[in-house]
């Protein structure tokens, strides 16, 4: 509709459009599921964070006059086998999935992106050598990469998000390289180049800006898969160590209850893990929309 | 199974399309837009009616609404009765009744208008299969042949068994007019149908379309913007602008004495291609000199070749091309699409290096010089590119759009210095110093290509490249930009290099041409003598093969260039 003014006003401006980001926040907002998932995500989040503040438990100290209770009373989602709050222990195990899932997610993102860029932007051999090196990575299952790290050393915290960040930043690599092979041969990077412009300035002033909407996609897919590859390492007894704990963490110690009819002990962080790994998902989703951006790898 | 013939003689009230009051408004996400509003029209059996306006004014929209294709989110109102069904309201399957069969449509992009994994020959039986589904697949794919035959493609017994990527754009957009004809329908619809095309493949498409109308007695209702093939084919002309008819008639009434002030703007925009009168001698000998030939060209290609890809794949796109651009001249670059004169446009910015033949920058050999001293002369070099859209960063504001080549060569610059240079710059292509801190999406098209050049011309450049600046502008914006680009070159004195289809273009803007012709120059000269009185015949046919707008003149021309067509085949056989 732009050069409807064509002919007339050819100083005269349009009318503001309507602003971008406004549309992408409606269009997200039209996802009800997305809504929801960022619901979940703020209410965990509220949880873990502020919740310690509100609800004090002790959960360090082995407390052997209130172990295995019921849900009720003082402790409204009973204790543990060794006399933890289990509500108090669901925000302290939250703590450690939520930062450790969004460290290594984020971090596998930037790893992802600056490789497909670099690779895409190069082109020839050496998109090719780096292109091969994530297949092959992704050839070889990350549960068992992380099965065989976490058996060589036990790491810490930091340990652990640069394990997870290591080894999943393979999928966004090839969204960001794809998106750069589009970008690479528009004009604005055709007219940079042809001034002088130098490779550097093309690749962090036009091509990482504009597939900044592919990069929080792949981001938010990310979050939640790392989250879920946490929880399934400390499940198998190999992520953070006690008396920390996390949700995959609190699972497992629950399931050698769960003879004993303890299902306060399992269901509380196996529901935590799926709603939040579901929100996030949703949220992705919700972006996609809002971005208009083409489907997961 | 062919349809029964319509008098061609248009009688009133047997109209083959009529429409009423049509109006068509689309619900979008920043509110609703009025597309189409009050629109009548009527085309009769046998005649071409032209449906002209620039981009935006809703004449795409009346052909889609006329065959039932609106989009999901377009409400329409009115009526659009074609050939006794209203199409407004109808059901899809009456809608699919009259597709294909009374009614049918040829787009603009051939390239997609067909499925790229069935062959040809089938694409045409299926649509004939889908109206008569007593046809036998065997007749069905002999009158494939026979409509492949018809609509002039050769050895259509073999080219039926092709798959579109084996044949050339104007094959496949006499396909997809094959398809159109299939179940000789009584109106064609046509998109577009020849401006993805070359002009000499348009003229050739144009004349098989006035052909076909001809022999079958079918109504055309044509879509274009091109005054030039409105003037070679159409009977009457209904002139679109913001959605409304303005003016309806005769095409010569039109054309040559339009009465509304949209259609006179619109006509005095037009670019003419200026033809030598018969008779009429080579004005001035060729005399390639600059205006002064003072100093060196500030670019010089010699004897430069292009191979992309090496062994039997190689793809020659260049061969052995020379040509020099000096201060203060425009040089201009023309030819058909895969002519080479994007490549050498390309090879001239240093962005392809050459395989062969030296290319020479402000008086420096670019293969001797260092990167450093490279990108010292390439501060002397602006760029405009064809597409408005692509060509600056969504990302970014206008001004920082502006400001990239000066954050590149002179990055003393303080933060205020630059945005004072940034004004100047959008002061002198004519635009407010407010669009710094817009989008570049919340421009129009014609100022996004106003804003490149402003781009390009921030450093004060020596040479500027335009590499078809304006194909993607409507005509009277595409008169803007070149006046601002011709009177910014008379202040600043740089040498522009223009790439263009468009010989009509060229002949304005530019001093001297380059005719190019698959990767070699095949003519070039001064303009005034080289477009008038070319030496080539390739120059002559394509020349001729350009609509001129005006129907008279235009008419005149067609005839010349088929008897001269003929006049080569007898040549050949004799």
């Amino acid at each position: 509709m732009s050069s409807l003014t064509s002919l007339d006003g050819l100083a005269a401006t349009p009318p503001r459009a309507a602003s971008g980001t406004r549309l992408a926040v409606r269009r997200f907002l039209r996802n009800r599921l997305a809504v929801v998932g960022l619901g979940v995500v703020v209410f965990f989040v509220l949880f873990c964070f502020v919740g310690p503040l509100v609800y004090e438990t002790d959960q360090t100290h082995t407390l052997l006059q209130q172990v295995n209770q019921s849900p009720g009373g003082a402790h409204w989602l009973g204790t543990d086998a060794v006399g933890h709050d289990e509500l108090g222990r669901l925000m302290y195990g939250g703590k450690v999935s939520l930062i450790v899932g969004l460290s290594a997610g984020v971090l596998a993102t930037v790893i992802g992106t600056l490789w497909g860029a670099a690779a895409g932007y190069a082109g020839g051999w050496i998109d090719a050598v780096m292109m091969r090196v994530v297949d092959a990575g992704i050839a070889i299952p990350a549960l068992f990469i992380l099965l065989v790290v976490s058996a060589i050393t036990t790491p810490d915290l930091t340990g652990l998000v640069l394990i997870l960040g290591l080894i999943s930043w393979l999928v966004p690599s090839r969204l960001v390289r794809a998106e750069t092979l589009t970008l690479k041969n528009r004009d604005f990077v055709l007219t940079l180049r042809a001034i002088g412009g130098s490779h550097g300035r093309a690749i962090v002033r036009h091509i990482l800006p504009n597939s900044v909407s592919t990069v929080i996609v792949a981001a938010t897919f990310q979050i939640a898969d790392a989250i879920l590859l946490v929880a399934y390492v400390s499940y198998l007894g190999l992520g953070v160590q006690p008396p920390a704990t996390d949700w995959g963490g609190m699972l497992s110690t629950g399931m050698t209850a769960a003879y004993s009819g303890h299902w306060w002990l399992i269901v509380p962080p196996g529901l935590a893990i799926i709603l939040v790994v579901w929100a996030f998902n949703a949220i992705g989703d919700g972006l996609r929309d809002a971005f208009d951006v083409r489907g997961r790898a | 199974m062919s349809a029964v013939r319509r008098p061609a003689a248009p009688a009133a009230g047997d109209h083959i399309l009529d429409l009423d009051d049509l109006g068509v408004v689309f619900t979008t996400e920043t509110g609703t837009v009025q597309a189409v509003r009050g629109v009548s029209l009527h085309v009769a059996p046998g005649e071409t009616l032209a449906l002209v306006g620039e981009s935006g004014s809703g004449k795409s929209t009346v052909a889609l609404a006329a065959m039932g294709l609106l989009a999901g989110n377009a409400r329409a109102t009115g009526r659009a009765v074609v050939d006794g069904t209203d199409v407004v309201g109808a059901d899809e399957e009456r809608l699919s009744r009259l597709r294909g069969s009374t009614v049918s449509m040829v787009f603009q992009e051939p390239a997609t208008a067909l499925d790229p994994l069935t062959r040809v020959g089938k694409q045409i039986a299926e649509v004939i299969r889908n109206h008569h589904r007593d046809v036998s697949a065997a007749d069905a794919a002999a009158r494939a042949v026979e409509l492949l035959r018809r609509v002039g493609i050769p050895e259509p017994e073999q080219r039926a068994r092709s798959y579109p990527f084996q044949l050339s754009g104007g094959q496949r957009q006499r396909v997809v007019i094959a398809m159109a004809i299939a179940n000789d329908p009584a109106l064609l619809i046509a998109d577009e149908p020849t401006t993805a095309l070359d002009v000499t493949v348009q003229a050739e498409i144009l004349d098989l379309l006035r052909r076909l109308a001809a022999e079958t007695g079918t109504g055309v209702l044509l879509v274009t913007h091109n005054m030039g093939v409105v003037a070679d084919f159409a009977d009457r002309v209904a002139v679109m602008y913001q959605g409304a008819v303005v003016e309806t008639g005769p095409v010569e009434d039109v054309l040559l004495r339009p009465s509304h002030d949209y259609t006179k703007r619109l006509l005095s925009a037009v670019p003419r291609l200026s033809v030598a009168e018969p008779g009429e001698g080579r004005a001035d000998e060729r005399d390639a000199t600059p205006p002064e030939a003072s100093g060196a060209p500030a670019v010089e290609l010699t004897d430069v070749s292009v191979v992309f890809g090496r062994g039997k794949h190689a793809v020659h796109a260049l061969k052995g091309v020379s040509f020099a651009v000096h201060p203060a001249e425009t040089l201009g670059l023309v030819g058909e699409s895969g002519s080479g004169k994007s490549t050498a446009s390309r090879v001239a910015l240093g962005l392809i290096t050459p395989t062969a033949g030296s290319v020479t920058l402000f008086g420096a050999d670019l293969a001797r010089t260092r990167a450093r001293a490279r990108r010292a002369l390439r501060a002397g070099i602006g760029v405009v590119l064809q597409d408005p859209v692509a060509s600056l960063d969504p990302r970014m504001t206008v001004g920082e759009c502006v400001a990239e080549p000066l954050r590149v060569h002179r990055r003393r610059l303080s933060g205020r210095e630059r945005e004072a240079l940034v004004a100047e710059v959008l002061d002198r292509v004519r635009l407010p110093r407010e669009v710094a801190r817009r989008a570049p999406r919340e421009l129009s098209g014609g100022q996004r290509q106003r804003v490149s050049l402003a781009r390009a011309l921030v450093l004060e450049p020596r040479l500027l490249v335009a590499d078809e600046p304006t194909s993607a502008l409507d005509v009277s914006v595409q008169e803007a930009v070149l006046e601002v680009i011709r009177e910014l070159q008379g202040e600043l004195g740089f040498a522009c290099l223009f790439v263009s289809h468009d010989l009509a273009v060229v002949q304005q803007f530019a001093r001297r041409v380059v005719v190019m012709r698959a990767g070699r120059a095949e003519e070039q000269g001064l303009t005034s003598a080289t477009l008038r009185h070319p030496e080539t015949d390739y120059t002559r046919r394509l020349l001729a093969a350009v609509p001129v707008p005006d129907p008279v003149v235009q008419r005149g021309r067609r005839a010349e260039r088929l008897a001269t067509l003929a006049a080569g085949r007898t040549e050949e056989r004799a």
